[in-house]
């Protein structure tokens, strides 16, 4: 039996099982606030023990890499080395070592890892609009706007693929106060 | 780009991430379906985080109605009275806030939803409307159900210890009061523990300023000056910002249900009692003989109208007083009621 129990979101108190996976809502017993909760069969599962890894009896079995005494079960999807059951990680359908997920994490090279990317066109963006409000700095950041919308073109945005609209809106922006700026200066100059 | 663009499909809805009490946090949050999990995207402008949870890994979705259309729709509603009362250009503005109100009504009402893992329990705040919820509800559980399969009424009874499930009706009420009575206790110890992290030194400080205020306001009734004025103001402020640290600190903890009402009703009543005296004073303001240039001429002549001149002025006066000393002589009272229990 589990002692795994589902609370009231808005006032913690655990909820019994009559309350779980209706179709309305249903009041809390303490804090009367409509509470619905729908539960799946992961929250009765019991996790699996991890193994330890097999100790390795014949010297002429292959040993994991990272723990020479353990028996290699599975090569590693992306580096290929030898992986004991301790060591191996599941992820994407494939079986990839710790070190792996630390330089895919690092380099970007696992997508699913990823958890947090710049947006350098809503950067180019605001660094186009802003300084518009104190029109002075607009002299600084045209320029500016323009070299790092060109710079960062290329640069992946996020996770969920963006048009180049705000980089383009900021490409026209920057360039009318360049223009602005430019018959500006040539004028007072003249 | 299609590609990717099939890889993830957004879920409806989209809500603010709360970072403070006043949600001024301003990152944006979507919820997008991928293959085998859920993305959270919150949007913080300049860059993007992103929280996974796989399908095999969720093991509930608890939503709660809350008020929050309600205390908005209040919050536009004052809005649009106060500046229905100032002439026809401020007309549009009023008439800008009704149209909030309505676009509130219409989305339905609101609520907070979150998802349990095994080691976390996450709010989603895209997901703040009833009408999302259920849509996303909806989608969420028939996928999750192909990865982890389908949990019975029955299975869910056997895991949670109910006792039988093949009752009668009666059987199942004795069997339901007993789950409120585990509850009960469970919500007991719930409550001691809490009062632990809690001790309501806020909510005692808060209900002697508020007898503080009355004491003020009953000598500038008598006596007008200045200093006194001013000394008010800042008895006032502290009291704002004493009531919205005590409101913060009431949520989750063991302070008792009167004293709970007791501290929105004293923010309600500061809310309209700041009102009226805006509107008294912008009157007094405009109705003045002499200049008003910098603060201490508005000192000045604030503290030159007596509550004698005018009878409204005096009814404020007198509610004030009465609400501030009884509010904070019942507030202790409680306090000390629960601290002793």
């Amino acid at each position: 039996m589990s002692s795994t129990l589902i609370r009231c979101s808005n006032c913690n108190t655990p909820l019994a099982a009559h309350f779980l996976n209706k179709p309305d809502f249903t009041n809390c017993p303490r804090c009367r606030a409509p509470v619905r909760t729908v539960v799946y069969p992961s929250l009765f599962r019991h996790p699996d023990t991890a193994s330890s890894g097999e100790k390795l009896l014949i010297e002429t079995e292959s040993s994991c890499y990272f723990h020479p005494k353990k028996k290699a079960v599975v090569p590693c999807g992306l580096c290929g080395r030898f992986l004991c059951s301790l060591c191996d990680i599941e992820f994407n359908d494939q079986h990839i070592c710790s070190s792996c997920i630390e330089s895919g994490k690092k380099k970007r090279k696992i997508r699913n890892l990823e958890n947090n990317r710049v947006l350098y066109d809503s950067i180019a963006l605001y660094l186009a609009v802003i300084p518009m409000i104190f029109i002075w700095p607009t002299i600084l950041t045209a320029p500016a706007t323009i070299y790092y919308s060109f710079r960062h073109w290329k640069s992946p945005s996020g996770i969920i693929p963006r048009s180049k609209i705000r980089f383009i809106f900021a490409l026209m922006m920057a360039g009318l106060q360049v223009g602005a700026w430019s018959l500006l200066l040539s004028h007072s100059l003249l | 780009m299609n590609m990717n663009n099939q890889e993830y499909a957004k879920l409806r809805g989209k809500g603010f991430k709360r970072g403070s009490f006043l949600s001024l946090s301003g990152i944006r949050a979507s919820l997008w379906l991928g293959r085998d999990h859920i993305l959270c995207i919150y949007n913080k402008g300049y860059e993007e985080d992103y929280k996974r949870f796989y399908f095999r890994d969720i093991q509930a979705i608890t939503t709660h109605q809350d008020n929050r259309r309600l205390v908005w729709n209040i919050i536009f509603g004052v809005f649009a009275l106060a500046f229905a009362f100032w002439g026809l250009p401020l007309l549009m503005v009023s008439a800008f806030f009704l149209s909030l109100i309505l676009i509130n009504w219409l989305r339905g009402p609101t609520c907070t939803c979150y998802l349990h893992t095994a080691v976390s329990r996450e709010n989603l705040p895209s997901l703040n409307r009833l009408k999302n919820v259920n849509h996303a509800i909806t989608r969420l559980s028939h996928v999750i159900e192909q990865e982890q399969g389908h949990v019975s009424p029955e299975e869910i009874h056997h895991n949670l210890g109910e006792k039988t499930i093949n009752n009668t009706d009666g059987d199942l009420q004795k069997t339901a009061d007993q789950d409120i009575q585990k509850m009960k206790s469970a919500s007991e110890t719930g409550k001691r523990h809490s009062e632990k992290s809690y001790n309501g030194r806020i909510h005692t400080t808060l209900f002697y300023v508020l007898i503080m205020s009355g004491i003020l306001t009953s000598i500038d009734f008598l006596h007008r000056s200045i200093p006194l004025t001013t000394f008010q103001m800042i008895c006032s402020s502290g009291l704002s910002v004493l009531l919205i640290v005590a409101l913060v600190k009431q949520q989750g903890s063991g302070i008792s249900q009167w004293t709970r009402r007791l501290t929105w009703t004293t923010l309600g009543f500061m809310c309209v009692f700041s009102f009226i005296m805006y509107i008294i004073v912008m009157f007094l303001t405009f109705q003045s003989k002499t200049a008003i240039y910098t603060t201490w001429d508005y000192m000045r002549m604030l503290s030159s109208v007596s509550p004698y001149d005018n009878s409204f002025l005096l009814v404020i006066y007198v509610v004030s007083i009465s609400y501030c000393v009884t509010a904070g002589i019942a507030g202790l009272a409680m306090m000390s009621g629960s601290k002793n229990k």
